[in-house]
């Protein structure tokens, strides 16, 4: 059985998890904020450029986290039903696959409610579309990675400090690493190395399209290494292609970590 | 407007070079038409002139062009060569220039109005200066002038002054090196043109110079494939006034070189190198102009006593672009401006005794470029807010500035705003950080960390703590943004008691 | 059908199941009966497929369920001990979910809700739902692929008398229809006369079958209950 042969298994498993999603706090409180904040963009910044910045703020902090935090909740939200879920005809890889794909679709959904209004402040629908489908992107790589942790851990508090922890290590824990490496005069002569580092973190790879290719700031470390150089040239596609690895290798690890489950 | 009058020496040596003068204008003709196909500049304001009808029928027909001249005095002048009226001309009378393309190079070498008609055009031929002013009190006014040469070293440009009170107004100036000249002059007035440097350098035909790079003044010149000239180039000036121009596409917008007391305001200067240059300048004033879309909106240079008010310097980007340098000058006022959407917004280097007041420093990748070796410079009122990096020190000594003037600092977006005593100033010093310092040289590549949240995260803990062997900036009496709410609010209420 | 051989499982280090065999005829109640920890649910897990074996055999309608685990699933239904479902869908929604995923008609989702006698909860959400209306929409979504061979983990703790009995004559009705019952369970009593077939499981295997009109009143009983040694020759054999 799989995706293709055995359609009414996925579509089941995917309408179920779009309603779970529907009626998850934490989606509704993030879809309250998505539409604050895209009314905000509309209200208070002063051009679309502005639009475009705040944007992408609100995507790097609460996309990511909230991304993360409804797929823990997806994946920990049920658990005392795998028991009958799980003894019936479903693979267990299926299960992980219609899951991710429920919340990338309504993440999809969602996020028009940020992007739509900034389409009023005056920001161009090229620009929009672009930082939308890399804002979505981003979504589904914190969602998988949400979904890695809520199979991982044992319980739900588990689930939420293990997605959380690793959230801040890649917002902020693998650039401070960065920051103090960088005096380091071994590192100094290995930019490459430490380039490659940043660009393997999927909210680096976003941040630095976002600033240095949507936003079109001037960026002075191009010309360093012909490795910064190429991701500053690329870096929309790079981070289209590390946010689907980071996604891709999350969603078979969760499913990994569902198939070992005994209960 | 009145014409010159026509003397009769002048109609009699016309007649004897009558013949030369119909092939000349037969040509002219034919070559004005093929210019003006060709042309790539179309003006905004002026539209491409032809030769008019008559002129070309008169080119025609020399000997009915001769019975002309003897017979209409009105018409006689309008087709007379421009140099040969001007040359005719009495000091201080206005010459009347009709639609259409009259040829340069003109010399005027006596006080007079120059005043064009819609659609007149004086076009040189690529080479040397289009207009040359060599007395004072000359007016330009309502002209099209084009095609200088383009050598840099022999100061090629469409307008070349060296006279004294000179005006040039509602001109538009095109494809040309510099557009105007003012060489060791004062009182010039440059109002209201439209100056559009020229954009593209001829595979052959317009002769060009060997070796553009070097200049005679310490004028740095663009790159080596770029043979641009100023818009408004000064040297060794005093008293001009260059108001109002539109001026795009040139090397430098407005250029000051040994220039002093002179004042260039409500300019808009975009797509230059330098919006605004000044070197060796003193004691001038830059005031409400905007320069936008430059690789640096201004720069200030080895001068004194500038006044820098009320002014826009917006998007300024790409690589190592700047709103306002400010490069070992003294004892300037920088006030009232908005720096916005800047490379680096504001720089100084080696700048001491400035006063910077009351500027708008916003949404700049670096807010303000502050480097070692200067002390005295005054920072008050000012608004530091969006900026990717609000300061970069560099890692140097700034202890010797002072960041608040009376007890009034600056407004910076990401401080604590902690008042207590609500008087619009913050009740607890604000340190601004700059954690890349030394690392910018040493290891570029750290500027992909701009905009990270653990930069933010250390920018925030610095505010709280030193962090110990970091440069920042201490605005000891930092403002939040009640400050100017409450100041009026006061203000208005001692009036009041009053 | 069910056949299980020499199962085996550990967990941490701890020896659960020891070389149990079962057999559980179609068309007939099996009773799984024992002390906590003899086993039973781990059995009933190993043959839903959420727990593998460490040795041994199960089948399920004669499909090896370690071999092709989708197809044994496909033909069994299982009830697990305290069922439990997602808090916030409803009653409606989930057997509309679960008939998807076993692609039944449109239309038994609210046969199978009235048969359990949970027709009112088709809009209320799971959370507020008592254990015993819990088990009884448990019962609906065991009844609802309608698959031949039926695992229940110790249904009818939170049923009331009425509903036990109800219960106990749903799977006697089923098992009329040449289904396969699974029934693990403490309330042996209650079973007395309603199951084909009892089994004893203690320490991880089978130890004997009970007659099942003769079954202990009470737990004490059972736990004193010494098998005759023609009881385990007929359980080897099995």
């Amino acid at each position: 059985m799989s995706l293709r042969s055995d359609m009414h298994v996925s579509r089941a498993v995917f309408r179920r998890e779009l309603r779970s999603v529907v009626i998850n706090r934490y989606f509704q409180v993030f879809s309250a904020l998505a539409l604050l904040g895209g009314v905000a963009a509309l209200l208070f910044a002063e051009d679309a450029n502005a639009t475009g910045f705040f944007i992408l703020q609100v995507a790097l902090y609460f996309v990511s986290l909230f991304s993360l935090l409804a797929g823990v909740s997806s994946a920990q939200g049920e658990r005392e039903e795998w028991p009958l879920l799980l003894s019936q005809p479903l693979r267990r890889r299926t299960f992980v696959i219609c899951k991710f794909f429920a919340l990338f679709s309504i993440f999809g959904s969602v996020l028009l409610l940020l992007f739509v209004p900034a389409f009023f402040a005056g920001a161009t629908l090229a620009s929009l579309a672009l930082l939308f489908s890399q804002t979505l992107l981003l979504a589904a790589a914190f969602v998988a990675l949400g979904l890695a942790c809520g199979f991982l851990a044992r319980d739900r508090a588990q689930a939420l400090i293990t997605a959380v922890s690793a959230w801040l290590l890649m917002l902020v824990g693998i650039d401070l690493v960065a920051l103090f490496a960088a005096r380091w005069p071994v590192l100094q002569r290995v930019p490459e190395i430490w380039t490659a580092c940043l660009m393997l973190n999927p909210l680096d790879a976003f941040r630095i399209e976002a600033l240095f290719a949507l936003q079109q700031i001037p960026a002075e470390a191009a010309g360093t290494t012909p490795l910064a150089a190429w991701w500053i040239a690329h870096a929309a596609l790079w981070f289209g292609f590390i946010a689907l690895v980071w996604a891709g290798a999350l969603t078979h690890f969760a499913s990994a970590r569902l198939k070992q489950w005994e209960g | 407007m009145t014409l010159a009058p026509v003397t009769l020496r002048s109609v009699l040596r016309l007649g004897v070079v009558r013949a030369v003068r119909a092939r000349y204008f037969l040509r002219s003709a034919r070559d004005s038409r093929a210019a003006n196909d060709d042309s790539p500049f179309v003006s905004r304001r002026v539209v491409s002139a032809r030769a008019p009808k008559h002129t070309r029928e008169v080119a025609c027909a020399p000997q009915a062009f001769a019975a002309l001249l003897l017979f209409s005095q009105p018409l006689l002048a309008a087709t007379l060569p421009l140099q040969q009226r001007i040359d005719a001309a009495a000091p201080h009378s206005t010459i009347r220039i009709e639609a259409g393309v009259h040829n340069g190079a003109l010399v005027i070498n006596k006080p007079l109005t120059l005043a064009g008609d819609a659609g007149a055009e004086i076009r040189g031929d690529h080479t040397g200066k289009v207009v040359t002013i060599a007395a004072n009190d000359v007016t330009l006014r309502d002209l099209r002038i084009t095609g200088s040469g383009l050598k840099l070293l022999e100061d090629d440009a469409a307008v070349f002054v060296t006279g004294n009170r000179v005006t040039i107004e509602h001109c538009v100036i095109a494809n040309s090196l510099h557009g105007v000249y003012l060489k060791k002059v004062s009182g010039a007035r440059v109002l209201e043109n439209r100056i559009q440097g020229k954009t593209t350098i001829p595979v052959s035909g317009e002769p060009v110079e060997k070796g553009v790079g070097q200049s005679t003044e310490n004028c740095d010149t663009a790159l080596l494939n770029n043979w641009r000239g100023n818009g408004v180039h000064q040297w060794n000036c005093d008293g001009n006034l260059i108001r109002g121009n539109d001026i795009s596409d040139t090397r430098d917008g407005i250029y000051f070189s040994f220039t002093n007391n002179s004042r260039a305001e409500n300019n808009y200067v975009h797509q230059t190198r330098y919006g605004l240059h000044y070197m060796y300048s003193d004691t001038n004033a830059v005031v409400n102009n905007t320069f936008s879309d430059n690789a640096a909106g201004g720069a200030i240079m080895f001068s004194k006593e500038a006044l820098v008010r009320g002014n826009r310097f917006l998007s300024n980007r790409g690589q190592r672009a700047y709103g306002l340098i400010v490069q070992s000058s003294d004892r300037c006022r920088f006030e009232d401006n908005v720096v916005e959407k800047d490379a680096v917004g504001l720089s100084f280097n080696q700048c001491n005794g400035n006063e910077i007041a009351r500027n708008r420093v916003c949404d700049n990748y670096i807010g303000l470029k502050f480097a070692a070796n200067q002390d005295s410079n005054q920072f008050t009122e000012n608004v530091f807010a969006g900026n990717l990096h609000t300061v970069e020190t560099g890692g140097s000594d700034i202890e010797q500035n002072a960041w608040a003037v009376n007890g009034v600092g600056n407004l910076w977006d990401n401080g604590a705003e902690i008042d207590l005593n609500h008087d619009g100033i913050g009740d607890l010093p604000h340190r601004e950080v700059d954690l890349f310092g030394l690392l910018r040289r040493n290891f570029p590549p750290i500027a992909f960390l701009s905009g990270s949240p653990a930069v933010k995260l250390l920018q925030f803990a610095n505010q709280r703590a030193q962090i110990p062997g970091v440069s920042s900036i201490e605005d000891p009496a930092p403002l939040t943004r009640e400050f100017w709410k409450i100041r009026a609010r006061r203000a208005s209420t001692a009036a009041g008691a009053r | 059908m069910i056949v299980a051989r020499d199962l085996r499982k550990s967990f941490a280090g701890k020896e659960v199941l020891r070389g149990l065999n079962l057999r559980a005829q179609r068309g007939a109640i099996t009773l799984l009966v024992g002390a906590n920890g003899a086993g039973k649910s781990t059995t009933m897990k190993i043959l839903a497929g959420l727990v593998k074996a460490d040795r041994g055999s199960a089948h399920v309608n004669r499909i090896d369920i370690a071999h092709d685990r989708l197809a044994a699933l496909r033909s069994l239904s299982y009830l697990p001990q305290s069922p439990s479902f997602h808090a916030r869908l409803t009653g409606g929604e989930l057997l509309r979910f679960y008939g998807q995923l076993r692609g039944v008609a449109p239309s038994r989702p609210g046969a199978m809700l009235e048969l359990a006698g949970v027709q009112d909860v088709e809009r209320v959400r799971t959370a507020a739902l008592s254990g015993g209306m819990r088990q009884r929409l448990g019962l609906a979504l065991l009844l609802l692929p309608d698959a031949p061979v039926l695992l229940l983990d110790e249904p009818g703790l939170s049923l009331d008398p009425r509903w036990r009995k109800r219960l106990q004559e749903i799977l006697q009705s089923e098992a009329e229809r040449g289904k396969t019952v699974l029934v693990t369970t403490h309330l042996i009593a209650e079973w007395n006369g309603v199951a084909d077939h009892c089994l004893l499981c203690r320490e991880g295997r089978i130890e004997c079958e009970l007659h099942p009109n003769d079954l202990p009143h009470d737990f004490e009983e059972l736990e004193r209950f010494a098998p005759r040694e023609g009881d385990r020759e007929n359980v080897a054999a099995v």
